[in-house]
């Protein structure tokens, strides 16, 4: 090849190269790394702007509508939390209560989740449900806002089924449906409709679970106020094992242990986190698609060796001029064994719901009538303050107050 | 040289099959009724009990032989299982049936339907705003019950890593105006799920 066709070629591959990047870009891609046709795009933005999805929701939202049933969940449960975030608690309600179906649908034999399990198919393409610690979550911040609404009926409901969520593996040696904060939750609820012994049995399993963080002080039936503060990123989900089969978790630690809330200077409460998330993903033990993702490494690293083995023959029968049939026919085996370990999906499934924190700390307050000027802080390992934000709340006059929930993040 | 050649073109072949591409996508819609479904507790196993204990209060003697159809009034639906329900539109679900399965033989109170509409309209009326039938208003007296028909929803819900079951009891009561109790029915729903290994 001459100097000047060397540089034609570099000069065609890069031209290549700029080509299929400008395609790949124009592309939408669902979280299960599939394309999303441009209809369905466009159609999924035409009904967010027809909706009035406000623009910090809008990315989740045109996913929800333009993905199917393969990531409603996923978008859903990260739209919701985001609309908690900026006041838009009708928005968040209906994220999560779409959610809630999908994850409460039993997949036995449904073909989808069927489909999963074979060699060629990667797990991320099941209808997203979540692992326990986020099916867990879904219901714990459902169980909020229905505290906000005053529903303490259905809130208690949500906080008992987060805890049945909240499954671990027979190897996991810390029992299952151990959400201190949905404990915490119940028990507040339980103490709003005037049943202060279902709150101090919450309250009771709750000081023995080992995912407790520290102190936090219990509700009170009185408490008008309740400060949700949500600190650090969530857990992050990873692929590890020979094959990419196998699923862990990272963690960016949590820089503040406690938070205080003062008012005035004047101490009103300090608490631990009621939750951290990280200890509820990390400690969920052995899964039974764990046997699954396994059983597809094995197929791929075995169909991949006899590949090698088979293409080796091949071509040394071809180069001895032994038997062109008997090369051929160690070719195609090679081929086959090739194209089974090129075309198997072990790779676990990493897709997560990303905007969840690292821990939760719930703080029940009682607070007088009027203005409130609340400052809540964030502790650091030792104690000092690390992070503060301060907010207005007005306490309504009405002598049996509302409970009023007011979400924070650091 | 043409075998060797062969054996290079195969194993570009090879790795031409690596990158396989992404299976299609079916769309649909996610709030359609899926080929499977959940163990919480569903509108019609409310309609399915309210239908049951219509058919059981209309048999009471004191509403089978009362002089004119006693009025109930119906509580909202309270839930203390495990399993939020739309306590709202459960309450609705109940009163229809019960309007279907009784008609004639009780009246119900719908006080959290039309009582606010009702007060706003007593309110104009005797502002002489407006005149019911072209008179003067003469001032409006709401009506009462005679009974008040509560239901509650109790569970039990277990999960494991093989699936999920939920015991739902639906315990109704019909109670008169001096608290006393005058029936009481339950009704079970129980359902077992399993879940896919690929999500355990």
């Amino acid at each position: 090849m001459t100097r000047r066709q060397i540089g034609l070629a570099a000069l065609v591959a890069a031209g290549l190269t700029i080509f299929s990047a400008g395609c790949a870009g124009a592309k939408h891609l669902s979280a299960s790394g599939t394309e999303i046709p441009d209809e369905a795009w466009a159609a999924a933005e035409a009904r967010v702007r027809e909706e009035g999805i406000p623009p910090a929701l809008e990315l989740e939202v045109i996913g929800l509508y333009s993905e199917g049933r393969q990531n409603s969940v996923l978008h859903a449960m990260r739209a919701g939390l985001t609309a908690i975030r900026i006041g838009r608690f009708d928005l968040a309600k209906r994220f999560f209560d779409r959610a809630i179906p999908e994850v409460e649908a039993l997949q036995e034999g449904a073909p989808q989740a069927e489909r999963a399990k074979s060699v060629f198919v990667a797990e991320r393409e099941k209808w997203f449900k979540g692992e326990p610690y986020e099916r867990a979550a879904l219901y714990f911040y459902r169980g909020l806002l229905y505290l906000r609404d005053q529903d303490f009926d259905n809130a208690a409901a949500c906080f008992k089924r987060s805890q049945l969520q909240d499954l671990r593996g027979e190897d996991a040696n810390i029992p299952s449906a151990d959400w201190g904060g949905a404990e915490w939750g119940l028990a507040l609820a339980a103490l709003k409709q005037g049943r202060p012994e279902e709150a101090a049995a919450a309250l009771a399993r709750a000081a023995k679970f080992p995912s407790r963080q520290g102190d936090f002080p219990a509700p009170r039936a009185e408490q008008n106020l309740l400060l949700v503060v949500e600190a650090g990123q969530g857990p992050i989900k990873a692929r590890g094992g020979r094959q990419g089969e196998a699923l862990f978790y990272s963690e960016l630690p949590l820089l503040i242990p406690k938070v205080e809330v003062r008012r005035s200077g004047a101490l009103l409460a300090r608490a631990a986190a009621a939750e951290n998330l990280f200890f509820q993903a990390s400690t969920r033990g052995a899964r039974a698609a764990d046997r699954i993702l396994a059983g597809k490494a094995d197929f791929t690293e075995g169909a991949g060796a006899a590949a090698t083995v088979l293409g080796v023959a091949a071509v040394g029968t071809a180069i001895s001029g032994q038997s062109d049939i008997a090369a051929g026919a160690l070719g195609a085996a090679a081929l086959g064994s090739a194209l089974a370990s090129a075309s198997s999906r072990p790779e676990t499934d990493v897709r997560r719901w990303d905007n969840l924190p690292h821990s939760i700390f719930l703080i029940g307050l009682t607070v007088p009538p009027g203005r409130n000027v609340l400052e809540v802080i964030g502790l650091d390992a030792a104690g000092r303050p690390a992070e503060n934000q301060t907010f207005d709340f007005h306490a309504p006059e009405q002598p049996h107050a509302p409970l009023s929930l007011c979400f924070l993040r650091f | 040289m043409k075998r060797l050649f062969a054996a290079a073109a195969f194993a570009a072949l090879l790795f031409g099959c690596a990158e396989t591409p992404e299976p299609s996508v079916r769309y649909v819609d996610p709030g359609a009724l899926g080929e499977v479904a959940g163990t919480g507790l569903e509108s019609q196993d409310i309609a399915s009990a309210a239908q049951k204990a219509a058919q059981s209060i209309v048999n009471l003697p004191a509403i089978a032989s009362a002089a004119k159809p006693p009025m109930i009034l119906i509580a909202p639906v309270t839930n203390r299982s495990a399993s939020p329900i739309d306590t709202d539109l459960y309450t609705t679900k109940l009163r229809g049936t019960l309007m279907q399965y009784a008609p004639g033989k009780v009246r119900f109170l719908a006080r959290d339907a039309a009582a606010k509409a009702n007060e706003r309209e007593q309110e104009l009326r005797e502002s002489g705003a407006v005149q019911p039938g072209g008179t003067a208003a003469t001032g409006r007296v709401g009506a009462t019950y005679d009974y008040v028909l509560t239901a509650e929803v109790r569970g039990i819900s277990t999960s494991s890593k093989r699936g999920q079951s939920d015991w739902f009891l639906v315990a109704f009561k019909l109670v008169d105006f001096q608290d006393v109790l005058l029936w009481e029915n339950q009704y079970e729903v129980k359902k077992e799920g399993r879940e896919n290994a690929i999500y355990r």
